[in-house]
């Protein structure tokens, strides 16, 4: 068990920036999970605890032991780390037992306590049936605990996740999640997640990073960083969002902002000044849909663009004037295209951010 | 830890001068050598550019170069058409018995082409050939006159010979990339209405274009820098090729060194220019592979009336490479002399008694058995390090040892049998063994290097990392992870290696000595000296050798070895 610190952490390939500067505390126990679209440099602060990349600059520690430094690096194999790769990289020149024991038996350790140790992290992963299988006769899934298996068989005191789960189908997908999830409960080994999924890292995580371009964007419980973004862009790449720009049109208590010529808008949140060029955004669940008009704030006459049924939702394109939003109705109501119908957000629903034109 | 990483320093240091003087020194030397005034002997001390202007620009040495670029055009032209189709043939369609015709087709490749020249004139001689014997022999039995047929001694032998030998590696070549192909591409012309010749023409013909180029040209410039064939029949009616001229400017009295060397950096420019095609048409082939090893194939095409044109062309393709070559040279090599008549008394074991008796025969068979090892292992071990050094802690060292060793694989081996000749001819290394060593590893480390690249690259850093992980260090992620998993394509590039040393002639014959023999430089020998019988025989167990060497790669490791050439 273990704690580990990131200070300052920054990582050069050539002259491409991954990690700008970043720097995190994980805790005892805790499972992190590290979030953002491919490029933001979560692979590389992966890379960078495991020791399998250099730190161009600052320092990670473990324990308050340092392992990585511009002048330092502690090998990987003395890190007393596990990882699962996004590729599992078992070796298929050996079995599944013999993958597992591969570390054990480079520590020296006797035989008859090897084998215990095998069963027990097979069967912590359930295949202990399929130990002297070959690994080339396992389904994806299989070979994916198999990497489990060998990751935790050492009882590192730290587990590292490299997108471990982006090669299997969407089912299977969805129950390790869940797994993985207990098995790090159970175990109490601080882990640090890759992701570029949002479900999954919602479904594991202790804390979700959200990174961007080598930085964090946010830090937070998978609850408050779906419901308070710090931006725009976390509100996008975390679940779903309506983005519509305006101007502030009155500040206070409650912010009013001009959308378009027929949509001013209410809000609870955010302290803006009048004049200032906002963002506002909302997430489709919150978006009611109704054929009947409604007498409250935020309540707009528009027509139905196009729907698309989910099952257990529908997806509703509602045009009014310029403007479309979206909005997710559950249960789903069957609705025609071209219908009217008049659509409400819940002032208290609705986040405003400072417009920043668009990089 | 620090000595560990001092030493791995000092060593990569050593590697590279070793590199260099092993695959650039000789080079460089071949070069300069082209700008000194000749004696009678060799080189004196004055500079000229006599040689060089003679070479670059007189009528004489320019049409040695024409003759040598319009034989390889021929030869080329010729491999190109027969591999490609055979190729298709045995990849695309449902002629019967395809599995035992692609073992044997590619059979030549384990022949040296020169055995294969030993064999053709046993076979294609005007008066003594088996072929025209036997059929005299049938037509006076049938009661009329016949005039000989075949003769090897011709233009159209020469070129027969070369081609039959590289049509065997255009097949090579064309029948992987055709395997690598993804089938859907295929299925979907056909989706879109083409019939299966149409598929044939408009898809798959196509996408092999750069794939059958760049093989192409590695025929080509294989059969211009060729001096063996050319020149021992040519040199019969007058044909003289630069490379043959090369030889003799270097070889026979008096020695015209300056020339030699002038020549060598022409066709060593034409090599390189070759090469350098031929790297960026690979790169426009790899492009072509999409998806590979699916493992999924399409129905063949149905061969219909096409069928016996195709049975002609497979059968008529073994029977000459394979069948006939083999038995020729099997009886010849059991003969007293070439005879227009054949009888039992003419048969004798004598010459192969004499191999396994004679002296110097025996320091041949032995120097052959130990070069091809020691060059194969030195080969796969430095073109591994090399190889894995460059591909997962690049630098610009590694890059450039990358480079300077596959250098070697545009350079003829003629050229580099002269420079290796006059660098160490002043030292005791020569007239040894040695000498060949060097000239093996030189020229065949490029393979190793390429091949063990390739081998790398398949493999998933993932896999070393996790190891790591486990708690491994370098070395013995390299001993217990990476080495085992690269175990075939090692094994594969070490017996290649040992192939190509058992068949190298160009630099051998330059270099040899009477202490330093090898079997390919016996048939040579024999096969100038007119005892076709003895080289016969000489060629009969040097083929035997390779043989030997495939059965027991297969049996011991398990490894087919034309699947992994092929790659």
């Amino acid at each position: 068990m273990a704690h580990i610190s990131i200070k300052g952490l920054v990582k050069k390939y050539d002259q491409h920036r991954a990690v700008a500067d970043v720097s995190l505390e994980i805790a005892d126990g805790e499972f992190l999970v590290l979030l953002g679209p491919s490029g933001c440099g979560k692979t590389s602060i992966l890379r960078c605890i495991a020791g399998l990349e250099n730190v161009t600059s600052g320092e990670i520690s473990i324990d308050n032991k340092l392992v990585s430094s511009p002048q330092f690096s502690l090998p990987p194999e003395k890190r007393s780390i596990g990882m699962v790769f996004q590729s599992y990289a078992l070796w298929p020149h050996k079995t599944v037992e013999e993958n597992v024991s591969f570390g054990l038996e480079l520590k020296g350790i006797k035989a008859s306590q090897i084998k215990q140790k095998v069963d027990r992290a097979l069967s912590l992963v359930g295949l202990k049936e399929y130990a002297t299988r070959a690994i080339s006769q396992l389904s994806g899934g299989q070979q994916q605990r198999v990497a489990l298996a060998r990751a935790v068989v050492l009882e590192p005191r730290v587990l590292l996740f490299d997108e471990p789960l982006s090669n299997l189908d969407a089912k299977l997908r969805e129950h390790m999640r869940f797994e993985l999830r207990q098995l790090q409960k159970l175990l109490g080994i601080t882990t640090v997640y890759v992701t570029h999924d949002q479900q999954e890292a919602m479904v594991v995580a202790d804390r979700i990073v959200l990174l961007r371009e080598g930085l964090i964007e946010q830090i937070s419980t998978p609850v408050d960083i779906y419901e308070n973004p710090c931006s725009v862009f976390g509100a996008d790449f975390i679940g779903l969002a309506n983005i519509h720009s305006g101007q502030v049109t009155q500040s206070g208590e409650i912010t009013r902002v001009q959308l378009s010529d027929q949509i001013q808008i209410e809000c609870t949140h955010g302290q803006f000044g009048v004049g200032q060029s906002v963002d506002v955004m909302s997430r489709p669940e919150q978006v009611i849909v109704s054929t009947e008009p409604l007498q409250s704030p935020n309540v707009w006459q528009g027509q139905v663009s196009h729907t698309f049924f989910l099952g257990s939702v529908a997806d509703v394109y509602v045009n009014i004037g310029n403007l479309q939003i979206r909005s997710q109705m559950s249960p789903p109501k069957h609705l025609d295209n071209g219908q009217t119908v008049w659509i409400h957000i819940p002032p208290q629903a609705l986040r405003l951010y400072a417009h920043q034109t668009k990089i | 830890m620090r000595v560990d990483f001092k030493l791995s320093r000092i060593l990569w240091f050593v590697l590279i001068v070793a590199v260099l003087i092993i695959a650039v020194v000789p080079l460089i030397y071949t070069i300069d050598a082209a700008f000194y005034k000749e004696n009678k002997t060799g080189l004196s001390q004055i500079r000229s550019l006599v040689a060089f202007l003679n070479v670059f620009t007189s009528q004489e040495y320019l049409e040695f170069l024409w003759n040598a670029l319009y034989l390889a055009s021929i030869v080329t032209a010729i491999s190109v058409t027969l591999g490609v189709s055979l190729a298709l043939i045995l990849a695309r369609t449902d002629l019967p018995f395809r599995g035992i015709f692609d073992l044997l087709v590619i059979i030549p490749m384990f022949l040296s082409p020169f055995t294969g020249l030993i064999a053709w004139i046993a076979l294609g001689s005007v008066k003594t050939g088996f072929i025209n014997v036997t059929l005299i022999g049938i037509a006076e039995w049938l009661g009329f006159e016949l005039e000989p047929i075949v003769n090897i001694w011709t233009f159209s032998g020469i070129v027969w010979v070369m081609s039959l030998f590289f049509t065997s590696l255009m097949y090579l070549f064309t029948s992987s990339s055709l395997r690598s192909m993804d089938t859907s591409l295929e299925e979907s012309a056909r989706a879109s209405g083409a019939t299966p010749m149409q598929t044939l023409l408009h898809i798959t013909l196509p996408m092999q274009v750069p794939s059958i180029l760049s093989s192409a040209l590695l025929v080509f410039i294989f059969s211009a820098e060729m001096y063996t064939i050319p020149g021992l029949i040519g040199s019969t009616f007058g044909f003289t090729t630069l490379p043959w001229r090369i030889y003799q400017d270097s070889t026979a009295f008096p020695v015209h060194q300056a020339h030699a060397a002038a020549a060598a950096s022409m066709l060593l420019i034409i090599a390189m220019i070759g090469m350098l095609l031929q790297r960026w048409f690979t790169r426009l082939s790899t492009r072509y592979i999409t998806v590979s090893g699916k493992g999924f194939r399409s129905n063949p095409m149905n061969l219909g009336r096409w069928t016996i044109v195709s049975w002609v062309l497979v059968i008529g393709y073994i029977l000459s490479a394979v069948v006939l070559p083999i038995a020729g040279m099997l009886m010849s090599s059991l003969m007293k002399y070439s005879a227009p008549v054949i009888n039992m008394q003419i048969f004798t074991l004598t010459h192969y008694v004499q191999i396994f008796t004679l002296q110097n025969m025996l320091n041949a068979l032995w120097n052959t058995a130990w070069l091809a090892i020691v060059s194969g292992a030195v080969c796969v071990i430095l073109g591994f390090a090399i190889s894995y050094t460059d591909a997962r802690k690049p630098s610009k060292s590694s890059r450039f040892l990358a480079f300077t060793g596959s250098l070697p694989v545009a350079v003829p081996g003629l050229v580099y049998g002269l420079g290796l000749l006059w660098v160490y001819i002043q030292t005791p290394l020569y007239g040894t063994a040695w000498v060949l060593l060097l000239a093996y590893i030189a020229k065949f480390l490029p393979y190793g290097i390429m091949n063990s690249r390739s081998g790398i690259l398949q493999l998933h850093p993932e896999m070393e990392e996790s190891a790591r992980m486990s708690g491994a260090n370098n070395a013995q992620v390299l001993r217990l992870i990476t080495m085992p998993l690269m175990k075939t394509t090692l094994i594969a590039i070490l017996v290649f290696v040992m192939f190509q040393s058992i068949k190298e002639l160009s630099a051998s014959v330059l270099l040899y000595t009477q202490k330093s023999q090898v079997l390919s430089v016996l048939t040579w020998h024999y096969m100038d000296a007119g005892n076709y019988q003895f080289a016969a025989a000489v060629g009969v167990t040097q083929t035997v050798m390779m043989l030997l060497l495939v059965v027991i790669t297969r049996a011991v490791f398990r490894v087919k070895f034309e699947k992994a050439m092929g790659s």
